[in-house]
C-alpha cells in the first residue's frame, strides 16, 4: 500500500538549510537493491520478519561541525528506508548556547495474517486468520531546546503519529461471527512545551502537554462470508447476513503536566520531587446497519435486520507524585527512600439505541420491530502507595551491595455496567492487595572476573486476579571472565511464583541459563558462540466453561538457542557471518533457522560494495500452513564521500 | 516507503552533500595555521570536534585543550615529558568513572538516578563499561558497541528470546532498542521503564489507540497493565501474549473458583472444546476497551 509521508518532506529541508552552512563533515551512505526468494507461507513470512525485494537506503550519517550563524554542529542519521519493514530518519543540529534541534521520522509495517491466530476454521484447511492486518505506522517528532545549558531553558515538541491501512476483522451478531474488512485511519498529535531551570543546587522540569487522538475506521462485510463461522441452524434458523455497515469515530483530548525537581540540601543529601497529571477524555460516536436473519436469546427473537448508534463518553484522570531522597552515608555508601501515590479514576458512559427490525419471538408470535435504549454506566478508581528504601555500596573494592525494601499497596474499585456482569459477586467491588519486597544484588569484580547475584522476593496478600502471585522469587547469577583473548560468560535465571489458596493452586516456573563465549585471536578477527535454554513450567486450575468442572491449565515452553559467529575487520576487506537456531518445543513447538552473512570491499578509498545474504527458516511442529523459507541477497555501494 | 520515495530521499541527501564537501575541500588546499594543541600528537582529537564533549570549545575546526584537560587533568607535563603516560589522567573504572564522568552526569529526575539506579557506578558495571568517549562504535550516546550488543553482554537470556521467538519487537530496527523502553541509568525494577511524557507506560509511546480511555476498559488493563497479558520480549504467540492460546490466557483469569478476584467471572457456557470458541478474540475483538459494546465485541 502506498501512503503519503509528511514527515520524510519536513525532515529534508533543514537537511539542506543545515548541510549548506557546514564547514568540517563525515559522510558514510550505504544504497542498495535486495532480492527476496520465498517459499511457502507469504503470509506468515511477512508478519514474522516482513523484509522485502526491493531498493534499500541500508545507511545514511552525516556528522558536521562548522562555527555558522545558523548552526554548529548536526548529525543526521538514516537507516532501513525502503523495502524494509521498519526505517529511521533523524537530525540534530544546534547552535552552541542557542538551541538544539532534534527530528525524527519512523516508518513501520504492521503486518499480521497467521495462519492459526483467530482461526476457527484452521482444521478445514482454510487460511490465514480471521484477524489480519496490513497497516503503516508512521511517527514524526520534534523537539526544540532553547538556551540549553543556561539557567533557565525554554523547549516545545509535537509529536504525530499516524496508523492507517486496511485489516481484516470479526463481528459477533445475532449468534454467528461475521467477516468484515475494515479501513482504519488513526491519527494521533502532541504538542508540549515547558521549561527546564538550574539555579545550581536546585534544578528541575516543567512540562506542559496537549495529546489529541482522532481515529476513523469503516467496516464493511468481507466478500462471500455471508453464512459466518457457524453453518449449523440455530432454533432451526440459518443465521446468515445479506448486508452490513459500521462508521465508527473516536476522539480523545488530553490535557497532561509533568513535573520534577531536585534540591541538593547539602554535599549529601538531595531531595526529588516529581508530579504528574494526566485527564483524558473521549467522545464516541457509531452508526451501524445490518440485514439478514439473525437470533437473540437476551431478547428471546428472531430479527431479520438491526440499526445501532452508540454516543459515548469516558474521562480517565490520573494523577502521581512522588517524593525521595537521597542520602551519602559515606562516599560510596548511599541510602535512598522514597513514597509514591498513583490515583486513577474512569468514568465511562455510552448511550446505546438499537432497533431490531422484523422480529419475532421463538414461538413465532409479536411480529414487529423492537428498539432498545442501554445506558450505560461505568466506572473504576485505582489507589497505589508505594513505600521504599535502599541502601547501595558501590565502592568496597571490587564488590558492590544494594539492598532495598519497598511495600506497595493496592486499592481498586470496580463498578462495572450490569450489563457487563455474567454472574453476581465477582466483576464488581472493592480489592485490596500489599505486595511486599525485599531484593538484593551483590557484584564483585577483580582482575577479568565479575560475579554477579540478586534475588528479589514478593510476599503479597489477596490477589486483585486469579493469576496474581502470593509468593514469588526471582534468582539470577551471572558470571564472566575475560583474560587476553578470551572472554567468556555464564547466566542463570530463575523465577518462581505460587498461589496455594483452594481454587487457584497457581505454581509457575521460568528457568534460563545461556552461556557465551568469544576469541580474538587477532584483532581483527571475533569468533563468538552462544548457547541458551529457557523452560516454563505453569499450572493453574480453572472452571471448563461448558461443563463448570475444575481443571487444570498447563502451560509448558521448552526452548533452545544456539548462535554463533565469526567478524573479520581489516579494510578494505570486511566480513561478519552469523547463525542461529531456536528450538521451541511444549505447547507451541517449532524450529527457527537464522543465516546472516556480510561481505564488504572498499575497492577505493572511499568508495566499496557490501553483499548480504540471509536465510530465515521457520517450521511449525505441528500445523504446516504456516512454514516459509525465506532467503535474501542484496548488493550495496558504499561512498564516504 | 516506496522505491520512488526513497529515490528522492537520495537524491536530496546526495544534493545536502555538496556544498559542505567542497567547502571542507577548499579550506584544505588553503592550508591551515598549526597549532599547539592535544591533536598535534593525538589524532583521535581531530576525530573529537565530532563528540558531544567536545561542544562549544570547537574553534577553527580544533578542540581546545581545556576540553581534553576537563577529563584528563593538566596535561602540561606530560607534554613537556615528551608523552609520559603516568604524567596524564586515563579514566579506568568505577574510579576513573567517578572522578570524571559523575562530576558532571549526575543529574537526578524523577526516573533516573546515577546514585542508586540498577546500573550506579560500581567495580562491575560502570559508565566505562558501556560508554566509549574516544572510540564508541555508536555514536548515539558514545555506546562501545551497538546497543542490543551490548545489553546482551549481560542480558543474554533476554537477547535470545528477542533473537529467537517468532514474534517480537523488532530490536534494531527504526531506531528501536532496549532503551526504547528501558531507562538504563532509571531504578530497580519497574522503576527502570520509560514513561511517555504524560506519565503513561511506555507502550503508550506507539500503542496510543490502546489506551482509551474507553467506557468499557479491560480489566486486565484497569487493576493491571500491558504486561497482565504480554510479553514484550519475544513470544510463540502473534500477538505476544504470555500463552501460546488466547483462550488459556483468557480462561486462567476468567474462571470463577472459591477465591474471589476481579474478572473471575466465566465466560458463559461456551464450549472451548470447539473450534469456534478457542480463541476468545474471535468475538470479543476489543479485548483492550470498548466505547460501543460491554462485552468487548466491538
Amino acid at each position: 500500500m502506498t501512503t503519503s509521508r509528511p514527515g520524510l518532506r519536513w525532515l529534508t529541508l533543514p537537511l539542506l538549510l543545515v548541510a549548506a552552512t557546514a564547514a568540517a563533515q563525515t559522510t558514510e551512505i550505504e544504497i542498495g537493491y535486495r532480492w527476496l526468494d520465498l517459499g511457502g507461507s507469504e503470509a506468515m513470512y511477512r508478519s514474522q520478519i516482513n523484509e522485502r525485494g526491493g531498493f534499500i537506503l541500508r545507511a545514511f550519517t552525516m556528522t558536521s561541525a562548522a562555527d555558522s550563524p545558523l548552526a554548529d554542529r548536526f548529525r543526521i542519521d538514516a537507516t532501513d528506508l525502503g523495502a524494509t519493514p521498519a526505517g529511521l530518519l533523524r537530525l540534530e543540529a544546534a547552535k552552541d548556547g542557542a538551541y538544539l534541534l532534534r527530528l525524527a521520522y519512523r516508518a513501520a509495517d504492521a503486518y499480521s495474517a497467521v495462519p492459526g491466530f483467530a482461526n476457527p476454521l484452521l482444521s478445514q484447511g482454510i487460511v490465514p486468520g480471521q484477524h489480519t492486518l496490513d497497516r503503516d505506522k508512521t511517527s514524526f517528532d520534534a523537539d526544540l531546546e532553547l538556551i540549553p545549558g543556561h539557567r533557565f531553558s525554554p523547549f516545545v515538541g509535537y509529536s504525530f503519529h499516524r496508523t492507517d491501512g486496511p485489516g481484516r476483522t470479526t463481528y459477533f451478531v445475532g449468534q454467528d461471527e461475521f467477516r468484515l474488512t475494515s479501513d482504519l485511519r488513526d491519527t494521533d498529535q502532541e504538542i508540549r512545551a515547558g521549561a527546564t531551570f538550574n539555579l545550581g543546587r536546585v534544578y528541575g522540569q516543567v512540562t506542559q502537554g496537549w495529546r489529541d487522538f482522532r481515529g476513523r475506521e469503516d467496516f464493511a462485510l468481507d466478500a462471500g462470508e455471508a453464512s459466518g463461522n457457524n453453518t449449523v441452524p440455530i432454533l432451526g434458523r440459518n443465521v446468515t447476513i445479506s448486508s452490513f455497515s459500521r462508521d465508527s469515530r473516536t476522539g480523545v483530548s488530553a490535557p497532561f503536566t509533568n513535573a520534577f525537581v531536585a534540591g541538593d540540601v547539602n554535599r549529601r543529601v538531595r531531595l526529588v520531587g516529581s508530579f504528574v497529571y494526566f485527564s483524558a477524555e473521549t467522545d464516541g460516536m457509531e452508526n451501524e446497519a445490518l440485514t439478514g436473519s439473525f437470533v437473540s436469546f437476551p431478547l428471546g427473537r428472531f430479527f431479520n435486520g438491526l440499526t445501532e448508534t452508540i454516543g459515548s463518553r469516558a474521562t480517565n484522570e490520573t494523577w502521581r507524585g512522588e517524593g525521595r531522597a537521597e542520602i551519602v552515608l559515606r562516599d560510596g555508601i548511599d541510602f535512598i527512600a522514597g513514597y509514591r501515590r498513583e490515583h486513577r479514576q474512569l468514568t465511562g458512559a455510552a448511550v446505546i439505541d438499537s432497533l431490531f427490525i422484523d422480529t419475532v419471538t421463538f414461538a413465532g408470535s409479536g411480529p414487529g420491530d423492537l428498539a432498545e435504549l442501554h445506558d450505560a454506566k461505568n466506572a473504576i478508581e485505582r489507589d497505589d502507595d508505594t513505600l521504599s528504601a535502599t541502601i547501595s555500596a558501590r565502592a568496597l573494592g571490587p564488590f558492590a551491595v544494594r539492598a532495598g525494601y519497598s511495600q506497595t499497596s493496592q486499592d481498586i474499585t470496580l463498578i462495572p455496567d450490569p450489563s457487563q456482569i455474567v454472574l453476581t459477586g465477582n466483576a464488581s467491588g472493592t480489592f485490596q492487595r500489599t505486595v511486599r519486597t525485599f531484593d538484593t544484588t551483590g557484584t564483585y569484580s577483580k582482575s577479568g572476573l565479575t560475579l554477579g547475584a540478586s534475588w528479589r522476593h514478593d510476599q503479597a496478600g489477596q490477589p486483585v486476579f486469579r493469576t496474581d502471585f502470593t509468593d514469588r522469587d526471582r534468582f539470577r547469577l551471572r558470571a564472566t571472565f575475560g583474560r587476553g583473548i578470551y572472554r567468556v560468560g555464564a547466566t542463570a535465571e530463575q523465577i518462581d511464583q505460587t498461589n496455594d489458596q483452594p481454587g487457584v493452586g497457581l505454581d509457575s516456573t521460568i528457568r534460563q541459563y545461556s552461556g557465551d563465549v568469544s576469541v580474538n585471536p587477532i584483532e581483527a578477527l571475533q569468533l563468538r558462540a552462544s548457547a541458551s535454554r529457557f523452560k516454563v513450567d505453569s499450572i493453574i486450575g480453572f472452571r471448563r466453561p461448558e461443563t463448570f468442572a475444575i481443571e487444570s491449565s498447563i502451560y509448558a515452553e521448552s526452548g533452545t538457542s544456539f548462535e554463533g559467529g565469526v567478524s573479520f575487520l581489516r579494510p578494505p576487506f570486511t566480513f561478519d557471518v552469523n547463525g542461529g537456531r531456536f528450538e521451541n518445543e511444549g505447547t507451541t513447538p517449532f524450529t527457527v533457522d537464522r543465516l546472516r552473512a556480510r561481505v564488504v570491499y572498499d575497492f577505493l578509498a572511499k568508495t566499496g560494495i557490501a553483499a548480504e545474504w540471509s536465510r530465515d527458516e521457520f517450521v511449525e511442529g505441528r500445523a504446516t500452513f504456516g512454514d516459509f523459507d525465506a532467503t535474501r541477497f542484496g548488493l550495496f555501494l558504499r561512498f564516504r564521500p | 516507503m516506496t522505491a520512488k520515495a526513497t529515490g528522492r530521499l537520495a537524491l536530496l541527501l546526495i544534493l545536502a552533500l555538496v556544498p559542505p564537501w567542497a567547502a571542507a575541500v577548499a579550506q584544505e588546499t588553503a592550508g591551515a595555521e598549526p597549532i599547539m594543541s592535544c591533536g598535534d600528537c593525538h589524532e583521535q582529537a581531530a576525530a573529537f570536534v565530532f563528540n558531544p564533549h567536545a561542544r562549544g570549545s570547537v574553534k577553527e575546526g580544533v578542540v581546545a585543550n581545556a576540553t581534553c584537560e576537563s577529563c584528563h587533568g593538566d596535561g602540561t607535563e606530560h607534554m613537556e615529558s615528551g608523552g609520559e603516560t603516568d604524567k596524564i589522567t586515563i579514566p579506568i573504572g568505577r574510579a576513573g568513572a567517578d572522578a570524571t564522568c559523575l562530576t558532571c552526569h549526575d543529574k537526578t529526575t524523577a526516573r533516573r538516578s546515577h546514585r542508586s539506579g540498577v546500573h550506579a557506578n560500581s567495580a562491575a558495571v560502570n559508565c566505562l563499561s558501556c560508554h566509549s568517549i574516544h572510540h564508541a562504535e555508536e555514536p548515539r550516546a558514545l555506546l562501545v558497541k551497538s546497543e542490543l550488543a551490548l545489553c546482551a553482554t549481560c542480558h543474554s537470556t533476554q537477547t535470545a528470546s528477542f533473537r529467537g521467538k517468532p514474534f517480537a519487537h523488532r530490536l534494531g530496527h527504526a531506531g528501536m532498542g532496549c532503551t526504547s523502553c528501558h531507562e538504563p541509568h532509571g531504578r530497580a525494577g519497574r522503576q527502570s521503564l520509560r514513561i511517555t511524557a504524560s506519565g503513561e507506560i511506555a507502550c503508550a509511546s506507539c500503542h496510543r489507540e490502546k489506551h482509551g480511555p474507553f467506557v468499557f476498559e479491560h480489566g486486565a488493563l484497569a487493576a493491571g497493565d500491558c504486561m497482565s497479558c504480554h510479553e514484550p520480549h519475544g513470544s510463540a504467540n502473534p500477538r505476544q501474549l504470555k500463552r501460546a492460546t488466547v483462550a488459556q490466557l483468557c480462561l486462567e483469569c476468567h474462571s470463577p473458583t472459591m477465591v474471589t478476584t476481579a474478572g473471575s467471572q466465566p465466560p458463559s457456557f461456551h464450549n472451548i472444546s470447539s473450534p469456534r470458541f478457542q480463541n476468545c478474540t474471535t468475538c470479543h475483538v476489543a479485548v483492550h476497551g470498548s466505547n460501543r459494546s460491554p462485552q468487548l465485541l466491538k
